[in-house]
């Protein structure tokens, strides 16, 4: 039979029986039955030629192989480019037939191949391969050996154990590290004794040092009896990895007596370690506050900042003093770190310890404090705040303020109010209205907040409520509007002013049509135009785009400079509708803003041109007539393309 | 008293300890700049800010070179080459030219930096062996494709390395199982690459600490904005083939995924070797997870729906691998939290609430917390020297990433599965336990 003939045959008999397997599949409507495609991939991995196809057949057979293709697969192992794809499906195959017919392979396959056969038996954790791999440990291939080692660290029987510690020493890594598993595989089963053996038996000095960091953290947690002595003597030891491990472990599992043993020794510990004993020692709460009083004056930064931000853990309301004082002063870290306990800190008296703090602290930590009350957001700290809110002191106040808006209560919305009434200076007033003004923003009862901004408002003459404008739109209500138009349409050019600016932060686009009004009221003016701006800006708010095009086309005749088209424009190329890019087309011949609404008719084309084709086929000579850049051009014919191809022209692949 | 011999013997053969002991001797005779590693500090001299941490950087793409030379998109400006508290010792690349240009910058920086012109010591390297068989080298911060990220990692650790690792940590559950049980054994610091629990101003932090404190009432559902994805090959070599181009080790860079031709549009792990989404998922879950705080012992259901995701947690919360409609915060890494009071959503760029209130009024103090750390840099690099436990240590990271991983072969596999988070398989399904791993291609078995 010529190897033609045969490749046809093959093909044929393939192709037979994935037509079975179809005709299976469509049959049932479920997929072929698994047995009839698992013989119909073992074939293909019999005989196909083609690598891509023999690798997928691989690929399926984990998901339906049974110990009939296990055969076809251990044949693959010695192809080059199929072994691996087939090494992996074996790998995961749970039958016993799988692993005596790899180790049959094993004296058959060579070179890279085999060096993944005996992975696989490692990883499969064949007890029965042992035998076969032990020599490889012997191999002159310094990659078989390795891969020796490491199935053999993986299956970590006895015997396992007994051919990687007849190697010669000082062990090769690779060895070390396969004895480092037998050892853990020990420990887990509860055989201690002989996983300290053989951690022991790694830690001499010739063992690599992460091999010897790893072995001794592995007998410190096998043998709790002697970890005391061990993390001491590492404590105090010459060896970096190995003192760095012992940290590790003690604030991993913190021990009152070594604690003991370490505190009494403070002074000569070093900067890393006097934190390692800290870290442990927090791990028992208040009883830590000696020891973190002690590391807050340490000369370490790193020491002093872990400190500080350790007490936050302690409960302890007598470190509030030490606390205020270190976020008062120092670099800039430790006041972070002693800002975030003080902000943190709980406990009994711990509020109280702050609280009167305040009354006795200097300017600077009680403004710390302050900021704390803030950041912790006790109800019971508004009384407090709202009488610091007033402090002659700007600093204080400021804080106060500043805690007030943080703690956002919006029961603090009428007194706040009633101290901003109460207040003449504009410097004092303006911002205890900008309190009022972010919890109003924030109030989940606008109507109510509503209510109390309205009844102080009535208190202030109309020509002093200019400073009062902010709350106008933090509220954005129907009363806040009619106050805002109220100044806007009045005499005073900076109460009006000071209106039009308050509708550009509305909550929503409803002022837009006051704005237009006064924009067309005196085109010249420059509070018009102000007002044209800030009713573009404001267009932006309306969801509904449809909406939003109907007031930006109620806007655009009044829109004069290129700025006020620009802004326009903009909001216009957000509106991705026809009707949208047809506005944005009328200022194709508008010399200030004719290239960018080249640009941006463009743009709207380009996302919209399969819908709106006819008016792609329109707008986009005009594009081509009126737009000099190059992109915008190459843009546009481009477009012009896809919209001369049909349908699906300018679909992507 | 110290024992005469044994582990706390003096030692006399070249260590690497001796061997820096030289060096430091070396670099100081020459008035060089200190090159000790942080772990090169006898007791008395081990000062935590005088530690400067010998690093390499192992992958040099976009990612590797903008952790090493800062960039638009880099935490740090101008990046860790910049860092006082740093030395970078060397790159590592499989191709040419990325090597040699971050080897060319590195040293043009340090010449300036330390006036030296013709500053040569940091050194490149094509092979990472050979920065790993290095004893200087304190840590190394691997930005490779995704597919190396848990073999280069375990092996880094287990030659004594730090490692700080871009995400995805792994692409299978196996993976994330070796690098978790590899930092145990060889107690290294390891840092996932999840940074937003300690970036972007604490937003996340700040959301995290919302969710778990209830601030929108009884959490219902959460959309993770992503798909999950895994290791799932729909094919498992390719015969799509382009020349090779001059200075690129396509076996190197293949490394542990099967083999297959060299093909032009090959920028990361192939396509066809992935179900979902590996790359920006596990910032989406890493957060989900966080807020989360799922039991780490209950079953979760994951349900398949076409060609959706939902997870099902034991205390009724549903985990969407989608979009929540109409809310636009979420998209960059983040999520959108219901819950029986509000909702909330967070990204890169904001935090919102509906209310607004629930998400600018802070949490009353005795509010639980979580880890409060700014700069993921920083934390790694203060843990190098404190040996304190990062915030994305592999434990938190890994469990993250399973969740991701075990999405992703739901979706790949198209059923439904449960999920058993503590013995990292699923229940009653023995056919997806098979695609809980994949065997490594030769050499590279761990």
């Amino acid at each position: 039979m010529s190897p033609r003939f045969g490749f046809r045959f093959f093909t044929a008999r393939c192709l037979l029986a994935l037509l079975t397997a179809v005709g299976a599949a469509l049959s049932a409507e479920v997929g072929p039955h698994p047995r009839t495609l698992e013989q119909a991939l073992i074939e293909t991995l019999e005989r196909s030629t083609d690598v891509v196809r023999r690798c997928d057949a691989c690929r399926q057979l984990i998901d339906i192989g049974t110990p009939a293709c296990i055969p076809a697969l251990v044949a693959a192992l010695s192809q080059e480019r199929v072994s691996h794809a087939a090494s992996n499906t074996l790998a995961k195959l749970p039958f016993p037939e799988v692993d005596s017919a790899l180790r049959g392979a094993l004296p058959q396959v060579t070179g890279a191949a085999r060096i993944g056969l005996v992975d696989l038996l490692g990883i499969r954790r064949d007890g029965a391969a042992v035998e076969p791999l032990s020599p490889l440990l012997a191999s002159a291939d310094p990659a078989l050996t390795e891969a020796a080692s490491r199935a053999l660290g993986r299956i970590g029987s006895d015997g396992a154990l007994a051919a990687l510690e007849s190697q010669p020493r000082p062990f090769v890594p690779g060895v070390a590290h396969a004895l480092l598993a037998c050892a853990e595989i020990r420990r887990e089963a509860g055989r201690t004794p002989e996983a300290a053996r053989l951690y022991r038996l790694l830690m001499v000095d010739d063992s690599p040092e992460p091999i010897r960091s790893a072995a001794w953290m592995g007998l410190a947690r096998t043998e709790t009896s002697q970890r005391t002595e061990l993390i001491t003597q590492a404590f105090f030891g010459a060896q970096g990895p190995i003192r760095d491990t012992a940290f590790q472990l003690l604030r991993e599992r913190p021990d009152r007596t070594l604690l003991a043993a370490f505190l009494g020794r403070w002074n000569e510990l070093a900067a890393v370690q006097r934190l390692a004993v800290m870290d442990a020692h927090v791990a028992f709460g208040a009883e830590a506050v000696p020891t973190l009083r002690l590391a807050a004056k340490d000369a370490d930064p790193g020491v002093r900042r872990a400190a500080l931000a350790s007490m936050s853990k302690t409960g302890d309301p007598s470190l509030v003093p030490l606390l205020l004082e270190a976020a008062a002063a120092g670099e800039m870290p430790e006041r972070e770190s002693a800002r975030y306990s003080l902000a943190r800190l709980t406990g009994p008296g711990v509020a109280e310890a702050l609280e009167s703090a305040l009354e006795r602290t200097p300017v600077p930590q009680t403004n710390e404090g302050l900021r704390a009350l803030g950041e912790r957001a006790e109800p019971r700290a508004a009384a407090l705040l709202l009488r610091f809110a007033v402090n002659e002191d700007a600093t204080v106040a400021y804080a106060a303020q500043r805690a007030l808006v943080q703690l956002n209560d919006p029961a603090t919305l009428a007194p706040v109010l009633d101290l901003a009434v109460a207040r003449t200076a504009d410097s004092v007033r303006r911002p205890l209205v900008q309190v009022a003004a972010n919890l109003c923003a924030d109030a989940p009862d606008k109507v109510e907040a509503n209510r109390l901004v309205f009844a102080a408002l009535r208190r202030i003459p109309i020509a002093d409520r200019t400073a009062w404008f902010d709350l106008l739109p933090a509220l954005s209500t129907t009363e806040a509007s009619a106050e805002a138009e109220l100044h806007a349409l009045g005499p005073d050019p900076d109460s009006a002013r000071a209106a039009v600016l308050a509708f550009a932060r509305w909550h929503d686009a409803s002022p837009t049509p006051i704005l237009i009004r006064l924009a067309r009221r005196d085109p010249s003016a420059p509070l018009s135009r102000l007002a044209l701006r800030s009713a573009i800006t404001l267009t932006d708010r309306e969801p509904s785009g449809e909406q939003r095009l109907i007031l930006l086309e109620s806007i655009a005749p009044w829109a004069q400079s290129p700025e006020e088209k620009v802004l326009l424009l903009t909001q216009l190329r957000r509106i991705r509708t026809p009707a949208a890019a047809r506005l944005v087309a009328t200022f194709l011949v508008d010399q200030d803003v004719a290239e960018r609404a080249a640009a941006d008719l463009t743009d709207l084309l380009e996302v919209q041109h399969e819908a709106a084709r006819q008016l792609a086929a329109t707008l986009l000579p005009e594009v081509v007539k009126i737009s000099k850049s190059p992109e915008t051009l190459e843009r546009a014919a481009l477009l012009q393309e896809k919209t001369k191809s049909g349908p699906n022209g300018g679909a992507r692949p | 008293m110290a024992p005469s011999s044994g582990p706390f013997s003096p030692a006399s053969r070249l260590t690497r300890r001796t061997f820096l002991k030289h060096t430091a001797q070396a670099t100081a005779a020459f008035g060089l700049p200190t090159l000790l590693p942080a772990t090169a500090f006898g007791a008395k001299g081990n000062t935590l800010p005088s530690a400067r941490i010998n690093l390499a950087v192992i992958g040099l793409g976009n990612q590797g070179a903008g952790h090493l030379l800062g960039g638009g998109w880099t935490y740090v400006p101008g990046g860790y080459i910049s860092r006082d508290d740093v030395q970078v010792r060397a790159v590592c690349d499989v191709q040419r030219d990325r090597l040699t240009r971050a080897h060319r910058r590195c040293n043009e920086v340090y010449a300036e930096r330390f006036n030296r012109p013709g500053y040569t010591d940091v050194a490149a390297y094509s092979d990472f062996r050979e920065v790993l068989a290095r004893p200087d080298i304190d840590a190394v911060l691997l930005a490779l494709p995704f597919h190396w990220h848990a073999t280069l990692a375990v092996l880094a650790m287990r030659a004594g390395k730090d490692v700080y690792c871009e995400k995805p940590i792994a692409l299978t559950v196996a993976e994330a199982e070796a690098v978790v049980s590899t930092a145990q054994r060889y107690q290294r610091v390891y840092q996932a690459g999840t940074q937003q629990r300690t970036e972007y101003g604490g937003k996340f932090r700040t959301a995290c600490e919302l969710i778990r404190n209830e601030r929108i009432g009884t959490l219902r559902e959460i959309y993770a904005y992503r798909a999950p994805g895994a290791f799932f090959p729909t094919q498992w070599t390719s015969s799509s083939e382009a020349p090779v181009p001059a200075g690129f080790d396509w076996d190197r860079w293949l490394g542990p995924l099967p083999w297959r031709p060299y093909a032009e549009n090959t920028r990361s792990t192939p396509s066809d070797l992935l179900a979902g989404d590996v790359n920006w998922s596990p910032h989406h879950y890493d957060f989900v997870q966080w807020a989360l705080n799922p039991s780490p012992t209950s079953p979760v259901e994951i349900e398949y729906d076409r060609g959706r995701i939902r997870y099902h947690h034991a205390t009724g919360v549903v985990v969407h691998g989608a979009d929540f409609p109409g809310e636009t915060t979420g998209g960059q890494g983040g999520a959108c939290f219901l819950g029986s009071k509000g909702r909330l959503a967070v990204d890169r760029d904001r935090l919102v609430s509906y209310p607004g209130h629930l998400a600018r009024t802070p949490l009353p103090a005795g509010s639980e917390r979580v880890s409060y750390v700014n700069g993921h840099q920083n934390n790694f690099l203060d843990c190098i020297r404190t040996r304190r436990q990062p915030i994305s240590h592999p434990e938190v990271a890994a469990a993250s990433m399973m969740t991701v991983l075990a999405g992703g072969l739901a979706l790949g596999l198209k059923r439904s599965l449960t999920w058993d988070p503590t013995k990292h398989r699923f229940i009653g399904d023995d056919i997806a336990n098979r695609h809980l791993s994949y065997l490594p291609r030769s050499p590279w078995s761990l």
